[in-house]
Order: C-alpha cells, then structure tokens, then sequence
C-alpha cells in the first residue's frame, strides 16, 4: 500500500483528535484537509516561527510545549493540544513573538496560504473557525478578573458622531470602525448597516442577559456598559467602538454572562445571523474577524504573562 | 522613430536600459558573425570540393562540444555576462590567429569552426544572459525588438563583407572582424540586471546527469530538445543543399561576391520578417501555434524545390524561406519556449540542448552526407528528398507542442496540486484503526470509526465497542450499525435500550428499529416521551395493518400539549423517519408537519421523515426551511433525495421574486447539490437572468462546485461569455476608479468619510467581479486549476503574473475566445492602475472618464443602486449640499435612504 494512503488515514485520525467530527465535514474538504497537511516532528529547542519574520506554516500541536518569548522577555508556554500560528497567518502578519519547543513532539503543519484558501472554499470551516476563535478568547478574556487593555489605536472614520439620529453613512462608517469588522469591505459593511437598527438603553438596563441566548451583536456608539460573569468572576468596561460581549456572542459562550448600561447608551444592534450571511458572500470579513480576534488574543496572552510568572495554559 | 516603436514593441519605462545594451551587443555579435560567415563560405567553397563539404559540419560539431561545456561551466562559475565577454575575446585572439597563419584547406576548415564556434557558444550564452534579466511577459514584448538587432546585425555584415570584398583580399576581413568582437565584449558593461546560475552554482553542459535528467523526465523539456534535434537536421541539409548546388552551378571565381550578396539579400528579408512578422505571429497565434510557421513555409519552400530540382533558383529559394525565418520567427519562438523554466534548469538545460544536442545532430547530419558523397549516391533529387523528409518530421514536432507547453505552464503557474489518495484500506492500516478503537481519548475512538466508516470497513468495528462508557461513542457506533447490514450487535444493543443516558438510549432504539428488531414493548414504559412515542408508532406499525391515524395512543400523542406532547410528536417524527416508505404514514406525517416547529430537531425530523417516505407534499415546507443555516445540510439531503420534484420546487422558488431575500440566496446551494447536468443548466440560466448580485454570486459559487465535485460539464461557450460579461463589468468599474488613484487634498471629514467609502466599494466591487470572472473560466475549464492562475496573475511578483499571462494566452486560443484572451492578459499584466483602465479601455473602445468629477458624474447615473447613491452622497458632500438618496440592500429587498444629514425619514432608534 502506498505510503501517502498511511499517510492519509494518520493524518484523518489527527484531526479527529483535534476535535472534528469526520462525518460532519463534505468529502471534498476532508480530501482537502488531509493534502494539505503535512508530519512534522518537533525537537526541544526548536524554533517554529521567529520574532519579526512572516508565519507561513500553521502547526498543529498534539500534546507538547511551546514557549512564545518577545524581544523584552515576556513569555508564555502553551501545553497540550494547541493551533499554531494561525491567527498570524491568517491575519498575513509578523510574529511578535518566537515560538520554541519546550519538548518533543509529534505534530502536524499547513501552509498559511493553503489554509485561508481552504477556508474560502468550504464556508463551514471558516464559520467554525471564527466561532472556535471567538470562544478561545473568551476562555481567555475569562482568565483576566478586571483591567482595561486598553486595544491598538484605530483611526475612527468619523472624528465627531453627530447626535439625535444616526444616518445609513453614520452606521455605515461606525461599523467600519470596529475592529472585528474594519477589513470586512466597504460593499460588505454597506449590506451589514442597511439592516442594522439604532438602539438605546437606559442606566441599568440589560443589554445582555445571563441564560438568555443572544441573536445580535451591539455596538457602543456613546456610553459605557459594565459585562461581568461569575466563577470565574471577570469585569469588563465596554464603551465607544467596541462590540458588547462580542467574542462570547459569537463564540455561543456568552450564557455566563451579563451587560448593564452604567450610562446612557446609544448604539448599532444588528442580527449575528445577517453577519455570517455576509460572511459566507465577502470573505474579507472573516480574515477581518479572525485578525482582530488574534490581537485580542495576543492582548490577553500579553496580559496575562506580564502578570504571572513562568505563565503555562494548557 | 520613438512614435514608431509601439507598433512594433510595447517598451515600459525603465525597461529601454536594458534593452539598448542589449540590442547593441546583439547587433555588434551578429554583424561579425554574418561576415564572418561570409568570409567562411568564401574561403570553404573555394578550398573544398563539394564532395567533401561534409567535413565541415563534422569539425564545427567536434569543436563545438568541448567549448560549449567549457562555456557552460564558465557560466555557471562567473556568470553569463563574464563568460560571454572571455568568449569573445577568446573568439578575437583566434580570428587574429587564422588571419596570421597561411591560408589552405585546414585554415578555411578553422575558419567554418570558429564561425561555428561564435554561434553555438557565445550566441547561447547571450539569450541566456538576456533570459535572465526578461521575465515571460517582457520577453514576449521585447524579444521581438531585441531579435531585429540581430537582423540588423546580419544585414549590417553581410553588407560590410560585400563591400570590403571588393577592395580587400577576404583574409583582411578576419582582422576588422577581431576588433568587432573586442569592441562587443566591452558593450557588455553596460547590460544591467541578474546573472542566475552566477558563481557558486555547478552545472555543466556536457551530459551530466542532470542536465540529461531534466530533459529525459520533463516532457516538455524532451519536446524542445527534440524539436532543436529535427530543426537543426533540416537546416544542415537544406545549408549542404545551398553550398552543393552553388558550388556545381555559380563560376568558381564568382563564388564569393555571389555568396556574399545574397546573404545581403536574405538579411533584408529576414529584418523585415522579424519587424513585422515574428511579434505578430506570437500575439496573434500564440507561441505554440507560431512555431509551426517556420516548417510550415519550408514545406511549401520545399514543394518548390521539386519543381526545379536542380536549378539554382530552387536550391536559392528554399535556402531563403529558411535563411528568412530561422533567425527570425524560428529563433525568438524557440526562445520564448524556454522562458518558463526555471532559471536554474535553464541554465543547466539550454546549453546541453543548444550545445550538445544540436552539435551532435549537425556531426551525425554531417557525416550521413559525407557518407552519401563518397558512394557517389548524392544528387539534387535525393538530396530535396532528404530535405523535404526532416522537414516533414521538423512540422510534425512542432505541430505537437502545444500539449506538452500548456502542461508545463499549467505546472509552472498551479505547482504540484495532485488528486487526494483512494479510500484503500491496507492489511497495517486496518489493524492500527483497530488498535486505536481502545484509545482511552473519545475523540479518537470515534475518528477511527468513521475513518474505517468512510472505507466501507464497518464491519471492522467489533460488536464490543457497545461496551464502551462515552455516549459519544457509543451514539456513534449504534448509528453505523443501524445503518449497516450485519446483526451481530443487536443483543448489545437492547441492553444500552435500559441505558440510563437518553441519547444511548434513542440511538439504540433507532439502530434496533432500523434492522425490524425493536420490540416496541422494551420501550412502552419508557420515562422519555419521545422514546415513548417512538415505540408506541413501531408497536401500532407491528402489531395492526390499519392507520397509524386510526390508533387512540398516536392519536392521544399528537394531541397531547405541552413540552411533553412537543416531545412526544419528535419522537412520532423519528420514528417515520426510520421506517419503509409505507402509504398509511402519509397521514400521519402530514399531520405532524401542519404542527410542526421551527426549531432545529423539527426541521431535520421532519426533512429525515420526508426522504425516508419520499413524501413530496413536503417540499414547499422543506424549502421554505432553507433560510436556516444550523438545518440547511439536513433540508438540502432530504430535498436531493426527493430528486426532480425538489429540484422543481427549488428552481420555482428562485424564480419567484416575491419570495424572501434571506430564502432565495440559499436556492443555488441547494440547486448545486442535486449535482446533475440539469442543475448545472438551471443554475447556468440563473447567472445569465437573475438580477440579485447575491444569488448570481451563490449560483457562480454552487457551479463551481458542482463541476468540481461532480465533473458536471457545462457548455464552455456560454460560461465564458458570462466571464466575459463580468470582466467587461469589471473594467468598467477600473475606469470609474482609475481617477481616485491620486490622493486627494481632504477638505473635511464628511467628505473624507464619503469618499473613503466610495473608493471602497469600487475596490470591494472591482475584487468581485474578478473573482467571477476566474470563477466563471473554472466552470469552463474545470480540468484546470484557474484559482491558483488567478492569485498568480494578482501576484506581486512579476515572474508568476507573467506565467499566468502565458498561461491563459496558449489556453485561450480559439476565436471564439480572443476578447477574453485579450483582457485577461491586460489583468494579468505589470501595469499600473490608470494603465490598465486605459488599456482596457481601448479594448473595449470605451472612453474612461479622465478626471475625478467626470468618474463621478458617470457613477450617479450607475445601474448599481449602492454606487450610484454613494456617488450622489460625495458628490452632494463635496458640493457642500444636503443630499437624500435611496440605496437598496435592505433586509427583504426595500430600499432604505442615505442621507447626508440625520433624516426625519430614519426609524425611530429602538430599545432592544
């Protein structure tokens, strides 16, 4: 039997293991998967991807450790079955960090090219990819009690929202101005504000509600809004430009927690259903996603590590 | 003459820098070569009988092999341009020494190799150089223009030889020609650019292992050899033919101003093919179909030849339609060829095909016509016979590279893509899955299962496994044995039906149901409702041949209220959708749907009932449910299974207009999933009709996959007119864009903001369209990987987009295709964004507006609702006006305002 049929079956037994259901995915994007995945084995000390260097290859770790060092000294290590490089990848970025094998392992790698290819192809992947993402950096968000991490400036595109009433270009360059949302596309964002709705809330009132399942999202256009969850217990301060309980919502997370408004709030709701519609049309959308979840993710990541020492996650 | 060059050539700025150099070193080499080749044929025809004209092309080949591996390993450790520079020094000291030593029949022979010499090495090696600093797209460009410096070159010596022979002895000539080559290895300094296969690589040029490697496993590298073997075959008899008829016919002491000004001539008419013919022919036929020419011609050239076997006019114009076209089309088709090898298998390849292959064709060519001569066998006709025969196999050769061309371009542009391995299953690989069925991680367990599931080896999976303690596992294996047709499971399986988890225990119940072995009673007592319900049907279907619907129990069940009775009417559903088909469920099922819900378990119990009874009173329900995405798959199998009514049903809901938005986007999918040529057709007609950007764009995609996955051919002619249609689209847009490309001053943020949103949606617009433009190519060409050819055409580097350029060049050959052809290489090509609108532009012979303004007032008159309201808003914006415009897109179709102001029109914010 030839080599690459082995080859196949190991590497189909791998993604299992790495949590997909086999019999849920088309044929075609098994086929895909399994070619484009290549064996890899990881010795102690070797480098995957440098600091300052582009991150071609994704890696698909089983059950190893990875230490992630910046330039300063800040580091983490990650332990046990873990995805690689994906969100620089995606997001066509540089690595801030170096990522080290702590110790052997046995693992799998894939082009970034092939894998954001991969991804928009088959829109069930990508779906599953932001909604996995979404939800690794709530677990993540989660791990920090309270704190402001204050996010990377981003230009807004309307220096002075006008009051009362907002227009279709208001909402228009508002949602442009998330971050989740900023690479979507203009032609995206337009379709996106067309069947948003401007909201209000009061102080004290409930933007999302614990148990309650949630259908859109809301954008903060002024005030402020207090989300917090219990055990773990997190408090996060949401205002100007930020989605409420955004990662959680998507990650389908979000039943632990619970946004009030400290302030009166004016913002965009629009239906999460219309944004993966969207989605599956403009794919720009979803790199834009998975880019702003993996800065979050390095934000939180960054955080944490600052702040405990010798910081391991498995 | 700048006014004139496009008509010849399309130089870029920057690219004269190097072609200059380059075109003067050319025309230098070749004018002493050309002369050269006088001096020799004058010294050679008068010194040699004809009879023994042969030896010549044995000696040049003998001499040749050694110095072109010395040439190529010079290259390969100096660099092209160093080791064209010694060789033409070395080429100067020689000709010095031949005009120094007495003149006989062993200095003319020198004189034919040295001649020999300056074109099998020194030629080779500056293409090669020039290779290296041209791309594909700037050698089909310029190749042409730099190729006329040769054709100036040969006129330029052919001319000069005339003239000095009229007033010096032909020996002089050696001494003028020295200086010539002297003065071309110094022109070499000004030649920009990279030098591949510079020092530190190895090759070499005599058959090393792997130069020969390359050409015996690259077909397309052996087709090239094979052609430079038969060509250089053809030549070397239709030269003999040339030397042996002139030297029986012209007077000996006429010989050498005869020779010399029909060279003059043949060089009139080859600069004038090569200005005029060669660019043409590659642009108009394509590379593929323009090296054919030249055989092509000599074949009639040769036809001629029969009708005057033995004259000089015949043997005359034969070597003319030869002499005109091999150093004109022949030689810069033949060079073009090599172009999208890779720098360093060119390096190693070209010389040993050039060198090697050519020098020994030319010795073994040589030596058949010694051999024929010396028995006395040669004559005008058995030598036009020969003549005609290689030229024969010359065209056929030639007429057969398009195949193993486009394969290489396909290669070069899409890489190593293969098909994915079968689904076999080896005696080692069966046992390790096996193994891994006791792996103490689930996720593993079931992954082993449904791999040996996707290779038909359920059988492999022991009857055991339902002793596992995860209800993933065993939810797993209970659906594949349900499914299968083997019953060694069954006694396992009525245990798990006392399981205490109800997910086990549905799954056993289903499984049991599935093989008629449920025995409802096991389940009659059951806490669940739905498993209640679920044996209650089985048992009312076992034990009574009347109507379901007749029975108190279901009755009582469906109308049972609460959770409970919701819960109980799924499992009513489930178990229809376990059953036969049978014709008295059909009430009860239709019964069920009137009350059906919405949520998820409804929508697949009911799409799973449907398939299982086939029932297509159904499908309206079904496909009314296709909005929903977490059901879509489960809808989508059931109405696939339903075969044509669904497919009807599907098509006549997209053709509805009336329909929701959120619905008809779906549509295609689904249509696509049916996977018949008659989907194909219906979704065809939907990219050609329907007026949603949305749904156009979900039936490019769904057709896409479909000829993908199903090999569903599409008829060609009608996908690509649609790719045209959005290429068209898409430079319109370009033009409309072209004008934003300069910053403009920012007076304010509102117009700031719109017009950053303008730009936007043409750029967004302008992605789109190519993307179904390369989609659309696909459908028509789904043996080809267009996505990769079109990231390549996209890419940054040049030498990609230039492949990709050629690529779709020699694909998109036919007539029917030219307009595509010429715009896709317009995409493809290195321009800049107001370039390429223009260019298009002219293709099109459409005037794109020139100013920002002029692009904006022809944007608010757009058919695209979003585009002309965004123009409308900037334009109002910039004017400093209020402004209030209707743009489309609004969730079920209607229109919404923009405005440049909070509108009184707006709804009134909402508290969520």
């Amino acid at each position: 039997m030839p080599d690459d049929h082995r080859l196949r079956i190991g590497r189909e037994i791998f993604l299992a293991a790495f949590g997909l259901a086999l019999d849920s995915v088309d044929p075609w994007v098994l086929d895909r998967m399994t070619s484009i995945l290549d064996e890899q084995e990881f010795r102690a000390g070797q480098t995957l991807f440098a600091a300052g260097e582009p991150v071609e290859f994704l890696y698909f770790m089983q059950d190893g450790r990875v230490r992630f060092t910046r330039a300063d000294g800040l580091s983490w290590t990650l332990r046990g079955r873990w995805v690689l490089g994906s969100f620089e990848a995606i997001g066509d970025r540089a690595s801030a960090h170096t990522a080290t094998a702590l110790s052997d392992f046995r693992g799998m790698r894939v082009s970034g090219a092939a894998w954001v290819e991969m991804l928009e192809d088959s829109f069930p992947i990508a779906r599953s990819a932001v909604v996995n993402a979404s939800r690794a950096t709530t677990r993540l968000e989660e791990r920090v009690p309270t704190g402001d991490l204050v996010a990377p400036d981003v230009a807004p595109l309307l220096s002075t929202v006008p009051p009362g009433t907002l227009s279709l270009v208001d909402r228009l360059a508002l949602l442009l101005d998330v971050r989740m949302l900023r690479f979507g596309g203009v032609q995206a964002l337009a379709d996106l504000a067309a069947v948003s709705q401007q909201v209000s809330f009061a102080p004290g009132e409930s933007i999302v509600e614990r148990g309650v399942s949630q259908d859109h999202l809301v954008r903060i256009v002024d005030g402020e809004a207090l989300a917090e969850r219990e055990d773990p217990a997190v408090v996060r301060r949401v205002g100007p430009g930020e989605l409420v309980c955004g990662s959680a919502i998507l990650g389908r997370v979000a039943d632990a927690w619970r946004a009030r408004c400290v302030t009166p709030i004016r913002g965009i709701s629009f239906p999460i259903s219309a944004l993966f519609d969207l989605m599956e049309e403009h794919f720009d959308l979803v790199r834009s996603m998975l880019a702003a979840l993996s800065g979050r993710r390095q934000q939180l990541l960054e955080h944490l590590a600052a702040t405990t020492p010798d910081l391991e996650i498995t | 003459m700048p006014g004139l060059l496009p008509l010849f050539a399309d130089v870029r700025r920057g690219e004269w820098r190097a072609i200059a150099p380059a075109f003067a070193t050319l025309l230098l080499l070749i004018t002493a070569h050309t002369a050269l080749e006088t001096v020799r044929d004058a010294l050679v025809l008068t010194r040699l009988p004809a009879r023994d004209l042969g030896i010549v092309y044995v000696a040049v080949a003998l001499c040749a092999l050694p110095a072109v591996g010395a040439a190529s390993r010079a290259a390969a450790r100096f660099g092209a341009r160093s080791a064209l520079g010694g060789g033409l020094v070395t080429a100067a000291a020689l000709l010095v020494a031949l005009f120094a030593a007495p003149m006989n029949r062993a200095t003319a022979v020198a004189v034919y190799v040295t001649t020999g010499l300056i074109s099998s090495v020194l030629v080779p090696l500056y293409w090669n150089l020039l290779a290296s600093i041209l791309d594909v797209a700037q050698a089909r460009r310029l190749l042409g223009i730099v190729g006329s410096a040769g054709i100036v070159g040969a006129l330029l010596g052919s001319t000069a030889a005339a003239a000095f022979l009229n007033v010096v002895h032909t020996r002089s000539l050696l001494l003028v020609l020295s200086s010539t080559l002297l003065l071309t290895a110094i022109g070499l300094a000004w030649i920009p650019g990279a030098d591949h296969g510079g020092p530190g690589t190895s090759s070499d040029a005599l058959p090393t292992r792997e130069s020969v490697t390359d050409v015996r496993d690259e077909p397309f590298l052996r087709r090239i050899a094979i052609l430079v073997l038969v060509a250089t075959t053809a030549s070397v008899f239709v030269d003999y033919f040339f030397k042996w008829t002139v030297s029986r016919v012209v007077p000996h002491h006429d010989i050498a101003r005869f020779v010399a000004r029909y060279y003059v001539g043949l060089n009139v008419l080859s600069l004038v093919a090569q200005l005029f013919a060669t660019g043409a022919l590659v642009r108009r036929m394509g590379l593929a179909a323009a090296v054919v020419v030249t055989p092509m011609l000599m074949l009639l050239g040769v036809a001629g030849t029969f009708l005057g076997v033995g004259t000089l006019t015949a043997a005359l114009a034969l070597k003319t339609v030869d002499g005109t076209l091999r150093n004109s089309v022949h030689r810069v088709t033949v060079e073009l060829l090599y172009l999208p090898v890779p720098a360093s298998v060119r390096a190693r390849v070209k010389p040993f095909i050039d060198g090697v292959i050519a020098r020994t064709t030319q010795a073994a060519a040589g030596l058949v016509l010694l051999a024929l001569a010396g028995a006395n066998w040669l004559s005008s006709w058995l030598l036009a016979g020969i003549v005609g025969a290689a030229i024969l196999v010359w065209l056929a050769v030639a007429a057969t590279m398009r195949g193993p061309y486009l394969e290489f371009l396909r290669h070069a542009v899409t890489g190593n893509a293969g098909r994915p391995p079968s689904l076999d299953l080896d005696l080692e690989s069966a046992e390790r899955l096996v193994e891994l069925l006791a792996h103490p991680d689930t996720l593993v367990v079931v992954g082993a299962m449904s791999v040996l599931a996707r290779r038909g080896r359920e059988r492999l999976i022991p009857a055991l496994v339902l002793l596992h303690e995860e209800e993933a596992v065993l939810v797993r294996a209970l659906g594949m044995f349900g499914e299968s047709s083997r019953d060694d499971w069954g006694g396992r399986a009525r245990g798990l039906l006392a399981d205490s988890r109800e997910p086990v225990r549905t799954a056993a119940a289903r499984a049991l149901a599935m093989h008629g072995r449920l025995d409802a009673k096991d389940l009659a007592f059951d806490a669940d409702p739905r498993l209640h319900a679920y044996a209650a049907l089985r048992l009312s279907l076992a034990t009574s041949e009347a109507n379901p619907m007749e029975d108190p129990v279901i009755l009582e069940l469906l109308a049972r209220p609460g959770p409970s009775g919701d819960h109980a009417r799924l499992g009513l559903l489930a178990s229809i959708a376990d059953s036969k088909a049978e014709e008295r469920l059909v009430d009860l099922l239709a019964a069920l749907a009137s009350e059906a819900g919405t949520s998820r378990e409804w929508t697949e119990g009911l799409a799973k009932a449907a398939a299982s009874q086939q029932a297509n009173a159904l499908i309206p329900q079904l496909v009314s449910r296709l909005a929903s995405p977490d059901t879509r798959d489960a809808v989508n199998a059931a109405l696939v299974s339903l075969g044509p009514p669904g497919l009807d049903e599907v098509w006549g809901t997209l053709l509805d207009p009336s329909r929701d938005r959120e619905l008809r986007v779906h549509l295609p999918s689904t249509i696509a999933r049916f996977g018949s040529k008659a989907a194909a057709d219906l979704l065809l007609q939907c990219i050609e009709t329907e007026h949603d950007g949305l749904v156009r764009y979900k039936a490019i995609r769904g057709l896409d996959r479909l000829t993908a996955e199903q090999r569903v051919t599409v008829d060609r002619v009608r996908a690509e007119r649609l790719a045209l249609a959005n290429l068209v689209e898409h430079f319109r847009l370009l033009m409309l864009r072209a004008p934003f490309a300069v910053s403009p001053s920012d007076d304010g943020p509102t117009r700031s903001t719109t017009r950053v949103l303008l730009v936007g949606l043409l750029d967004d617009k302008l992605r789109q369209s190519l993307e179904r433009t390369f989609r659309l190519l696909k459908v028509a060409h789904p043996r080809d990987d267009i996505h990769r050819v079109h990231v390549a055409s996209q890419s940054r580097d040049s030498r990609a987009r230039a492949n990709a350029a050629e690529f779709l060049d020699a694909l998109l050959r036919r007539r029917d295709q030219g307009a595509l052809r010429q715009l896709l290489l317009v995409v493809a090509d290195d321009l800049s964004l107001a370039e390429r609108a223009a260019r298009g532009g002219a293709l099109l012979r459409t005037a794109a507006p020139m100013t920002q303004e002029a692009a904006i007032a022809r944007m608010t008159e757009d058919g695209d609702m979003a585009l002309s309201a965004l123009a409308s808003l900037h334009a109002a914006t910039v004017a400093g006006r209020p402004a209030r415009v209707a743009l489309g897109g609004g969730r079920g179709g209607s229109p919404v305002e923009l405005s440049t102001e909070g509108a009184a029109s707006e709804p009134e914010p909402s508290h969520a």
